[in-house]
């Protein structure tokens, strides 16, 4: 679709080129075929109005020297006296006065011819008064200018006559004189008017032709011709013409006075001749601009298909290199001369670190120094020198930063089997070697572990075996085995424990109970057994109520006294405070020991980890303790730690939800930004919504992350030291713990794409509004979020359901008793319900039986939590209304979760 | 009682778990006079200070491992010929080379049994 949008403008284009084209062409010939038409016209007319200057000044010309002699007294003299030599002489005279006299003559009044020159004896004598020339001149009596007629003078020229009557003083006319005009010599002036193929034509009064391309060796009449008609009605114009096979332009015109008229005509193909060649020409050009169209539009076709191409080339390189730089393998390639032609992100990183800023700067003996084998790797570099063919897998440890990496090497041939280089692929394997270095350490220490209290439990056995011990000894030993055979035995447990922790697979049975009880139980059962070590226990005088396992919690309190005590000096303190704060109740036990260098603080609450000091000697323990106790105390919703000062003692501490805490839980949003200025802005942008926790370098985030998966992470890419947001979400995402969370990436760098490659949910492109953030937030938050009542009557075990379902994302309401419940579910019905069995007023049985009795209710899906042991029928009754069962005895977190989802039909989602 | 032996040999135990010095200490009892030392530096301390004929040395111990004590009182002439019997939970071979190489004249595996120990001090002490 893409495509085709693209090409439209293209098509328009083409189509407006080809129309603006056509219209040019259109218009420039008819403009040029206009303008030529009335060129040639005003030519045309032109060269007709001059003929009839011409005409009229030859006429003219002629009529005035025929009156200039006819009114010489001479020649009347000589008419009056008969003197025959002078006329002659005279009209010889005037014959030779222009160019173009045929003959001259004179005739009497009556017509009579009296002489002629040339000679013409013959003719001398007779009668013309049947002549036009007689006739005009007795007409008018004035000079005239007659018709046109062939001569009986001499040769038969073919004339018009120019005669002027010759008077007597008193005015009676002795004579005519008379000049013929050669309508040759006519023809050649005409013929030097004749240009550029306008013709002309001359006619006399009656539409004889006296000049032009009609005239012949007779007289041709043109009367009938329209123009001439026209001319001789008087008329003048300029007429397209059909003549009989071609057509003309003609323009007519009268000369007066003497009546003749001139047409003067071109044909049109001849005049439009440079019309035609023009609009040949234009054609041409037409021609020539419709191709170079077509071209540049093909040019732009073939430039546009592979822009198309390109850009999907170029898409498909930005692709593959987000795939590459996604992968935490290193991957890069050198072609068969060994030069590199690629290397994804992570290669880089390797490159940074084994050649510095100056790649192929270093020789290969130089770069293997960066290697812990040099030998090796240049042996591997060899090898690979001399098998090109040859798959090789081995590794390597750089020395600077220790990190191990195993290097596959392969050829790689394209899809002719033609070689196109080398791919080499570094995976990183520090932490699965470091991995497996610490599970040696700790099948060895496990080993240790166990074996010291074994040899105790096998060494006394066989002392005991002794024949002759006395009574206190055998007492003793024996006491010693039991002792150390509970050692033995609490250390599976706790080893097991922490496996099954772990797994999430750790069980607690939730009562509401007063800590308060907890921590005195424990305290006194160590108190009867202290040495020389006080004991002091300050504790609130409310009850302090918390929904946990008491059992474990007794663990984690044993577990911290016995630590006390066992580095608190003889005569030492040991205080445990309890302060109730905030939602939170804190219970601290610090001792008077000689504290913990703060490097190995950091490890206390590691596996097997025992502070290295000559002062733990004699300290039993199984190294899982602490590690057991944060494992327990996190599982109810808690958290541990330590403050320590060395040589003053420690304070260890743990903090649980109270029982009273509001609003458990809304969904934490974990903000990985290190600008104070935006993490603030965040913060306050979620903080109305959500529980916010910032955490301002990738180590912090991934630490907090793993720790207790967050519902949504805004992660920002530009991060401080060594872990980038990219690291960050590549590191969430390999994490079973926290791949699941979404994760929105919030940055003012580019990486959209790269992004997506990495898992990230969303992407926000810093800056961006509180309403942006809050829909990508919203939209992210677990889709089976759903409406939960929880009945109970008490209220930590009702805060602790609370606070689990709240983590999932779920709304939880709250009702103590029966009536309560069906209060809620009456004002708003739920999605479903978890649902306690006993309690007062209504209880969970009745609840049930009320809501299968109304069919709008039926359908909320139940789940039962009950610290009672049910019987057969009571189990049927319920399994009537409730989907699911969970006795208090089984509750886990992890449970209860999995069977909500399961009645929301959420579960497998 | 009066044929009691001027003094009775003297055998240092290196632990830091009481219960396997207890056990030492049970084994060797009443033969030798048994003395503790709790973790390597005490070992070394102690063994300059009172002069023991033998010592059973545990592996691992905080402050200074058995190995390390072990060096330094090979390193010490007054040393070089007293019987070191070392003691780990580590049944390795790699841990019975070290100790060997490290100048141990016994070496017993947790668990061991307090017979076996007292057979080889008593072998040890042999003239």
């Amino acid at each position: 679709m893409r495509g085709k949008a693209a090409l439209w403008p293209a098509v328009a284009a083409l189509v407006a080129g080809l129309l603006s084209i056509g219209l040019l062409a259109y218009f420039g010939i008819h403009l040029a075929s206009n303008a030529l038409r009335h060129e040639v016209e005003h030519r045309v007319d032109a060269t007709s109005s001059i003929g009839v200057a011409l005409v009229r000044s030859e006429t003219g010309g002629l009529t005035g020297i025929v009156e200039a002699y006819a009114t010489r007294p001479s020649l009347r003299t000589a008419f009056e006296s008969g003197d025959r030599r002078t006329i002659e002489e005279q009209l010889r005279q005037l014959r030779r006065a222009r160019p173009g006299i045929a003959t001259t003559f004179a005739s009497d009044p009556a017509g009579r011819l009296l002489a002629i020159e040339p000679a013409t004896p013959s003719i001398v004598g007779r009668d013309f008064s049947f002549r036009d020339w007689y006739r005009g001149v007795q007409r008018t009596g004035r000079p005239y200018v007659s018709r046109a007629y062939v001569s009986q003078a001499t040769g038969h020229p073919r004339v018009v006559a120019v005669a002027v009557p010759v008077r007597a003083q008193d005015g009676t006319e002795l004579a005519i004189v008379v000049a013929a005009y050669s309508l040759a010599h006519i023809q050649h002036v005409a013929d030097g008017l004749m240009s550029q193929g306008v013709q002309l034509t001359v006619t006399d009064q009656r539409g004889v032709v006296l000049a032009g391309p009609a005239a012949g060796s007779g007289l041709v009449s043109l009367r009938r011709n329209p123009q001439v008609a026209a001319a001789l009605a008087g008329r003048s114009g300029v007429q397209t013409v059909d003549g009989e096979n071609r057509s003309l332009f003609e323009a007519y015109r009268p000369v007066a006075p003497i009546g003749w008229t001139v047409v003067s005509s071109v044909p049109t193909d001849t005049a439009l001749a440079r019309v035609a060649g023009f609009r040949l020409g234009m054609w041409i050009a037409v021609g020539l601009a419709l191709t170079l169209l077509l071209g540049v539009a093909a040019f732009m076709r073939t430039i546009w298909r592979r822009t198309r191409v390109e850009a999907e080339l170029s898409r498909q390189v930005s692709i593959t290199r987000a795939v590459l730089d996604a992968v935490r393998d290193a991957i890069s390639m050198v072609d068969v001369d060994g030069k590199q032609v690629m290397a994804n992100a992570r290669m880089l990183d390797v490159e940074q670190e084994v050649f510095g800023d100056e790649p192929g700067r270093l020789s290969i003996e130089e770069a293997a120094q960066h290697f812990s084998d040099p030998g090796r790797y240049l042996a591997e570099h060899e090898l690979e020198r001399q098998n090109p063919d040859a798959e090789l897998l081995s590794e390597y440890e750089l020395v600077a930063s220790r990190r191990q990496f195993r290097r596959l090497s392969a050829p790689v041939d394209d899809a002719n089997g033609n070689r196109l280089g080398r791919i080499s692929v570094l995976r990183e394997v520090t932490a699965e070697r470091e991995a497996e270095q610490l599970k040696n350490e700790l099948v060895a220490t496990v080993s240790h572990e166990l074996r010291t209290p074994l040899t105790g439990v096998l060494g006394f056995a066989e002392l005991l075996r002794q024949p002759d011990l006395d009574d206190a000894t055998r007492m003793r030993y024996a006491a010693t085995i039991h002792d150390e055979a509970k050692r033995l035995a609490s250390l599976v447990d706790a080893f097991l424990d922490l496996q099954r922790i772990e797994a999430g697979a750790l069980t607690l049975s939730v009562k509401t109970l007063d800590l308060r009880h907890v921590v005195q139980d424990a305290v006194d059962v160590f108190r009867a057994t202290a040495g020389e070590q006080t004991l002091e226990v300050e504790l609130p005088d409310e009850p302090v109520e918390v929904a946990a396992d008491p059992q474990r919690l007794a663990q984690v309190l044993t577990n911290l006294l016995s630590n006390a005590i066992k580095y608190s000096p003889d005569g030492g303190t040991v205080r445990v405070t309890m302060e109730p704060a905030d939602g939170q109740v804190r219970v601290a036990v610090c001792d008077e020991g000689i504290g913990i260098p703060a490097e190995q603080a950091r490890q206390l609450f590691t596996k097997f980890f025992r502070v290295d000091s000559s002062d733990t000697r004699s300290i039993g323990g199984t190294g899982l303790g602490l590690s057991l106790a944060r494992e327990i105390v996190e599982a109810h919703g808690g958290r541990m730690g330590v403050d320590t000062v060395e040589g003053e003692g420690s304070t260890f501490w743990f903090e649980l939800p109270l029982g009273d805490r509001l609003t458990a839980t809304r969904p934490r949003v974990l903000v990985v930004e290190d600008d104070p200025g935006a993490a603030e802005l965040l913060v306050t942008y979620l903080g109305e919504d959500f529980e916010v926790e910032v955490a301002a370098n990738g180590t912090i985030a991934l630490e907090r992350a793993q720790r207790r998966a967050p519902a949504v992470i805004c992660l920002d890419i530009g991060l401080p030291g060594d872990l980038t947001g990219w690291h960050v979400l590549a590191s969430l995402k390999d994490d079973l713990r926290t791949a699941q969370v979404p994760v929105i990436v919030c940055t003012g760098v580019n990486g959209h794409r790269r992004a997506g490659a990495l898992g990230a949910a969303d992407f926000l492109t810093k800056p961006f509004t509180r309403d942006d953030l809050l829909d990508a937030v919203t939209k992210l938050l677990p889709d089976r979020a759903a409406e939960v009542l929880v009945v109970d009557d008490a209220a930590p075990v009702r805060r602790l359901v609370a606070a689990t379902l709240e983590a999932e994302g779920h709304t939880i309401r709250q009702a103590a008793d029966g009536e309560e419940a069906l209060e809620e579910i009456a004002r708003q019905r739920p999605d479903a319900i978890v649902l306690d069995l006993m309690m007062p007023r209504l209880d969970g049985f009745e609840v049930l039986g009320r809501l299968q009795a109304d069919p709008a209710l039926r359908e909320i899906p139940v789940l039962v939590l009950t610290a009672r042991r049910l019987t057969a029928p009571e189990r049927q009754t319920l399994g009537v209304g409730a989907v699911a069962l969970l006795e208090k005895s089984d509750y886990s977190a992890g449970e209860l979760r999995r069977l909500v989802r399961q009645a929301l039909g959420t579960e497998g989602v | 009682m009066a044929e009691e032996p001027a003094r009775r040999a003297r055998v240092l135990v290196c632990d830091d778990e009481a219960v396997l010095r207890a056990l030492v200490r049970a084994s060797l009892e009443p033969t030798y006079e048994i003395v503790e030392a709790v973790d390597g530096n005490e070992s070394v301390r102690i063994a300059r200070e009172l002069r023991p004929d033998a010592i059973v040395l545990d592996m691992m111990m905080p402050g200074k491992t058995g190995l390390e004590v072990l060096a330094e009182l090979r390193a010490d002439a007054d040393f070089d010929a007293t019987p070191v019997v070392m003691l780990t939970a580590r049944a390795q071979a790699a841990d019975r080379a070290a100790a060997a190489d490290g100048g141990a004249d016994r070496y017993l595996a947790k668990p061991f049994s307090p017979s076996e120990l007292a057979r080889t001090v008593a072998e040890l002490l042999q003239p």
